[in-house]
C-alpha cells in the first residue's frame, strides 16, 4: 500500500515537472520526457509486468490530461517501454553503466520511434526527417536526463 | 492438458499482458473521434487541470513585469488607434447603410486563458481554461488578436481541449484576400504553413493576406491565418504551392477566445 503511494506521489511529481519544468528544458522543441523516465524506473524496479501496467495508467493518465492530439499513444508507446525496461530489472550492477545506459537509450529510442512514427504518419515528413528532427534529439535529450535520475535515485539503491 | 495451458500461459502472463495493453491501446487510438471518447477525455482533463495551474502561475510570475512594460506600450498605441478607429467605424456605418448590408461581425466570443501546451512540442494542443460550463462544444474555433489559433475538441466541465495550427494533422481551408484563390493549409515543420497545389495561373504575390475560406462546418470567413512569404513555382507543373507565415504564434499564446456563434 505505500509502495503504491510512493509511486502515485512521484507520478504527479513527474506530470507536474513535465509541465512546470519541461518548457524551460526546451531546446529547439526537444525536451525531455520526465514521465518516461518514471515509467522506465519503475520497470528496472519492478520487473515488466509492473512496468507496462504502469506505463499504460500513466500513458492513459497523459493523454487525457489534454496533452495530446492522439489519445492512446502515449499509453502504447509507454506500455512498450516499461516492457522493455522490465527486462533490465536486477541488471543495473550486474552490467556494466555503458551497456546498460545503452539498453537504456535504445527503449528511449524505440518509445519516441513508435509515438512519433504514428504521430506524424499523416504528415508529410519522411521517416529520416522525423528521425533526425524528432526521435533521435527527444531519444538523446531523454537519455541524459535518465542517467542523471539514475545516479540520484537508482532504482536498485532505493 | 489444462494444466499444460495454464502452466504455459502463467509462464509468459507478461508477454500475454503485453499483447492485451497494445491491443487495448491501439482501439482508443483508433476510437480517437468517437464523441463518447472526447466527452471522456474533456471530464478526465477537468479532473487533472489542477497539474497545470503551477507552471502557469510561474509563467505568469516571470512574464508580468515584462507584459506589464508591453502593455503600457501597447495601450498608448491603442489609444491614438482608436481614435482612427472610431472615425473609421463611423464611417463604415453610414457606407453601409448607404449600401443596406448587414453588420456581419458579430461574432460570440468568450475569453480564455490559455493554461497547458502539452508536454511533447510535437503534439500541439493547448488546454484552455473554459468549458461546458462557459457553453463550449466540440468543434468551435481558437482565436488569438493576432489570427486563428485552432478549434476545440474535447470539452470537459472547465477545461477544453484544443488542437492547435501547429499540429502537423490540422488542415484549414483559407483564401487568399487579394487573389482570391482557394486552398488547404498545413502546418510544416519549418515554422510556417504550407498552401499545395494552387493552380499556376494563380497570380499571388508575396505579403497577401491569408484568411479563413468559410468553406467550413468549423472556422468562420475572414479570420486572419497569416501572410504569403514565399511562392514555390516550378514551370513543368501545372501547380504552385504558397509558404504561410502564420499571424498568430502559439508557442508564446497565454490568452485566447473561443467562437461560440458567427
Amino acid at each position: 500500500m505505500n509502495k503504491i503511494l510512493v509511486l502515485i506521489g512521484f507520478s504527479l511529481l513527474a506530470v507536474l515537472i513535465q509541465v512546470t519544468v519541461g518548457p524551460w528544458l526546451s531546446i529547439a522543441d526537444i525536451r525531455p520526457d520526465f514521465i518516461l523516465i518514471l515509467v522506465m524506473l519503475v520497470g528496472i524496479k519492478y520487473g515488466r509486468v509492473p512496468g507496462e501496467t504502469y506505463g499504460f495508467v500513466f500513458g492513459m493518465i497523459v493523454d487525457f490530461i489534454g496533452i495530446g492530439s492522439f489519445l492512446g499513444l502515449s499509453a502504447l508507446a509507454k506500455t512498450f517501454a516499461g516492457f522493455l525496461a522490465g527486462f533490465l530489472k536486477g541488471r543495473r550492477t550486474r552490467l556494466n553503466s555503458f551497456t546498460f545506459y545503452l539498453f537504456s537509450g535504445l527503449i528511449i529510442f524505440i518509445h519516441y520511434a513508435i509515438f512519433y512514427l504514428i504521430n506524424f504518419h499523416s504528415a508529410d515528413h519522411s521517416i529520416q526527417f522525423t528521425a533526425v528532427r524528432y526521435i533521435i534529439p527527444d531519444a538523446v535529450y531523454t537519455l541524459v536526463i535518465f542517467i542523471i535520475f539514475d545516479y540520484l535515485f537508482s532504482p536498485d539503491n532505493v | 492438458m489444462w494444466r499444460k495451458i495454464l502452466s504455459l500461459l502463467f509462464d509468459f502472463y507478461d508477454y500475454l499482458l503485453l499483447v492485451f495493453l497494445l491491443i487495448l491501446s491501439f482501439i482508443i487510438l483508433f476510437m480517437n473521434e468517437a464523441p463518447q471518447i472526447r466527452s471522456l477525455q474533456g471530464d478526465i482533463a477537468d479532473v487533472f487541470a489542477f497539474v497545470h495551474y503551477p507552471g502557469m502561475w510561474i509563467n505568469d510570475l516571470s512574464g508580468l513585469l515584462k507584459e506589464n512594460e508591453e502593455l503600457k506600450q501597447e495601450n498608448l498605441q491603442l489609444k491614438l488607434q482608436n481614435i482612427e478607429f472610431k472615425e473609421a467605424y463611423l464611417e463604415n456605418q453610414r457606407l453601409k447603410r448607404m449600401l443596406g448590408f448587414m453588420d456581419s461581425t458579430h461574432y460570440e466570443i468568450i475569453p480564455a486563458k490559455v493554461i497547458n501546451r502539452g508536454t511533447s512540442p510535437a503534439m500541439n494542443s493547448i488546454l484552455l481554461n473554459v468549458g461546458k460550463r462557459q457553453g463550449i462544444k466540440p468543434n468551435m474555433t481558437v482565436i488569438s488578436t493576432k489570427g486563428i489559433i485552432g478549434k476545440t475538441i474535447a470539452v470537459g466541465d472547465k477545461t477544453t481541449q484544443c488542437q492547435v495550427f501547429t499540429d502537423v494533422n490540422f488542415r484549414l481551408s483559407v483564401k487568399f484576400q487579394s487573389s482570391r484563390v482557394l486552398g488547404i493549409a498545413q502546418w510544416t515543420p519549418n515554422g510556417s504553413a504550407l498552401v499545395r497545389e494552387i493552380p499556376g495561373t494563380a497570380k499571388i504575390k508575396p505579403g497577401e493576406l491569408v484568411l479563413t475560406s468559410g468553406y467550413s462546418q468549423i472556422y468562420p470567413p475572414n479570420i486572419i491565418v497569416g501572410e504569403v512569404i514565399e511562392i514555390i513555382k516550378n514551370e513543368n507543373e501545372p501547380y504552385q504551392s504558397v509558404i504561410i507565415k502564420t499571424s498568430a504564434d502559439v508557442n508564446s499564446l497565454e490568452e485566447a477566445f473561443v467562437i461560440l456563434s458567427y
